[in-house]
């Protein structure tokens, strides 16, 4: 280790050795032996957070290509946060650079549906606040937001992400139901495909919806308002879907914005 | 340096017995009945708050004791600590109030290629008065932000990390000396660095590493057991075993120098069933009664001996 510098630098090299992976110039061969073990440690821990959180991409691929995903990935998008859950997130971008993704094109995108579902099951589902409903008697559209509950989620996909990702957890089997990934996989290329992913009673789920019904959520994740959302979607039944979306959880609340308006006064 | 309000005097020094509780054994642990006092767990892995995982340490939490043991904190780091990993440990302290709350002296914060990176592992400190310096200041600060003691665990590590000024002893000591932490002992980690340094003997030398820190700042042990290395290798501390009998000796005679302090069976890797880690846990438990005893035991022969000097005196 070079001794002439300061800490920082000094832990700022060994962390260098490590993520590089390579041999790095120690002084002794138990120095050369030590660093490979934190090198296999990484390599090990990495994999065994990838497989937890991209089970169907792992059985997919198989061991010997996540093991090459986890090095690659640490490299690509290291980690950060120091939960190991929460890492990962870059998948989906670096298998689209990857022949892998040349092969079987629909992996980035069965990598993204996973980390919607990861990410789903580890957010917090809490009851709908269903006083805050008051607020569209008070509020005028335009004033009132839709918050939706961190567990949920939209996609879409011109691949049949949801079959493949579903013969991989048939509720009537245990392990991949491979009659159900063939038919999958032969659907091969489809039009756009939109999916819901939500969160109930610890149960992370995936329904598919129209295309109305995903740009409307998207935009409510960006902040559009209930009124604009109206106008934007002439077409969308939200006096039907309000229900719906409360029974499921996927509205936390309602608020407004800026002060009270009154309709009836304009 | 700021000072503690709470002293590591009032860290729990009864003699506790606790198993790590991972995920594989959350069913037996809340349908079997075992005598055990406290379990142990990862805090990262309950740091989504919503998770199933939480919901079941919900329910464990009725039934044991936790103690909290993270393992991504990285003390010694002169990047400092992430915030937001800060505040997620905060967050579920607060939730769940653990009995004892821990980490390790290592590194795991620093920079690679120009970004914020975490380590994913516990990676090794330069016992110097710089490093002594870092690990201080951050655990004091995490100390003033829990509001609470730390135990700081010894590290197993498999290279030199730079310049030693001291030994691993004086540098632990000395960090009890700055910041009143507590430490958690892992018996096993001193028996696995002294036999991939080579020492002629690993249990004199781990006696001797008992002997060196102060008796009074240790609030907890760590047992486990590892898998044996092949002829030239490093033994590497998995956690895959039954406790070694190396370790139980150690166990035994590290009682006799601090006292009964909470003590805990690891094992992560190849996990045995529910009942053998209880089964490792009664031993821990049969060990402490005896030394228990036989300090009772001495403790009465000198008190005996006073008094027939004092009569005799009379």
């Amino acid at each position: 280790m070079p001794h002439n510098h300061s800490l920082a630098l000094r832990q700022q090299f060994l962390i260098d050795s490590i993520f590089s992976f390579g041999s790095v110039d120690l002084k002794t061969e138990s120095a050369q032996q030590g660093l490979k073990i934190y090198q296999n440690n990484l390599l090990m821990t990495a994999n065994r957070a990838l497989t937890i959180s991209y089970p169907v991409l792992n059985q997919l691929i198989g061991y010997e290509a996540m093991i090459a995903l986890s090095r690659m990935l640490l490299q690509y998008a290291p980690p950060s946060e120091g939960d190991w859950g929460e890492w990962g997130k870059a998948m989906a971008d670096l298998l689209a650079q990857t022949p892998l993704a040349r092969e079987y094109p629909y992996l980035p995108d069965i990598a993204r549906l996973e980390w919607l579902v990861w990410q789903s099951s580890r957010n917090m589902a809490p009851a709908p606040d269903t006083e805050s409903l008051a607020l569209l008697a008070e509020y005028h559209p335009d004033q009132i937001l839709i918050e939706l509950a961190q567990s949920l989620s939209v996609m879409q996909s011109l691949w049949p992400v949801q079959a493949i990702w579903q013969s991989h957890h048939s509720a009537d089997q245990e392990g991949v139901n491979e009659a159900m990934l063939k038919r999958a996989l032969a659907q091969q290329k489809t039009d756009h495909s939109y999916m819901l992913i939500s969160l109930n009673h610890y149960k992370v789920s995936i329904r598919p919806v129209y295309a109305n019904e995903y740009h409307w959520i998207q935009s409510i994740r960006q902040g559009v308002s209930l009124g604009e959302l109206l106008d934007l979607y002439p077409g969308f039944d939200f006096a039907t879907w309000l229900p719906v979306a409360l029974h499921n959880g996927w509205i936390s609340r309602l608020t407004a914005r800026e002060q009270p308006c009154f309709p009836n006064e304009n | 340096m700021s000072h503690l309000p709470i002293a590591h005097q009032n860290i729990p020094k009864q003699g506790l017995i606790g198993v790590g509780l991972r995920h594989a054994h959350f069913h037996d642990a809340l349908n079997e009945t075992s005598l055990i006092d406290f379990v142990e767990v990862h805090a990262e892995n309950f740091f989504a708050r919503g998770s199933l995982a939480n919901e079941l340490l919900n329910q464990v939490m009725q039934k044991y004791p936790v103690s909290l043991h993270s393992t991504s904190m990285g003390l010694g780091s002169a990047a400092g600590i992430n915030t937001r990993y800060l505040q997620k440990l905060m967050t579920l302290t607060n939730d769940i109030n653990p009995v004892l709350i821990s980490d390790h002296a290592c590194f795991t914060w620093s920079q690679w290629n120009n970004h914020n990176v975490h380590a994913g592992d516990l990676l090794p400190l330069e016992f110097s008065e710089a490093g002594l310096r870092v690990l201080a200041e951050n655990t004091d600060r995490v100390q003033q932000q829990l509001g609470r003691p730390v135990l700081i665990e010894n590290l197993s590590s498999y290279l030199e990390a730079g310049p030693s000024e001291m030994s691993e002893t004086e540098f632990l000591s000395e960090l009890v000396n700055r910041t009143q932490c507590g430490l958690l002992v892992d018996l096993n980690n001193i028996l696995v660095n002294a036999r991939n340094r080579h020492m002629e003997d690993p249990v004199c030398f781990a006696r001797q590493w008992i002997n060196d820190i102060p008796a009074q700042s240790v609030g907890e042990f760590h047992l486990a057991g590892y898998t044996p290395a092949g002829q030239g290798e490093m033994i590497i501390d998995d956690h895959s075993q039954p406790v070694s009998e190396e370790c139980w000796s150690l166990f035994e005679y590290a009682l006799s120098v601090c006292g009964p302090v909470p003590s805990l069976i690891e094992w992560d890797n190849n996990l045995p069933d529910w009942q053998t880690l209880v089964h490792q846990a009664e031993n821990a438990r049969k060990i402490m009664h005896r030394i228990a005893l036989s300090d009772s035991v001495s403790t009465a022969e000198v008190f005996h001996q006073q008094e027939e000097t004092t009569s005799d005196a009379a």
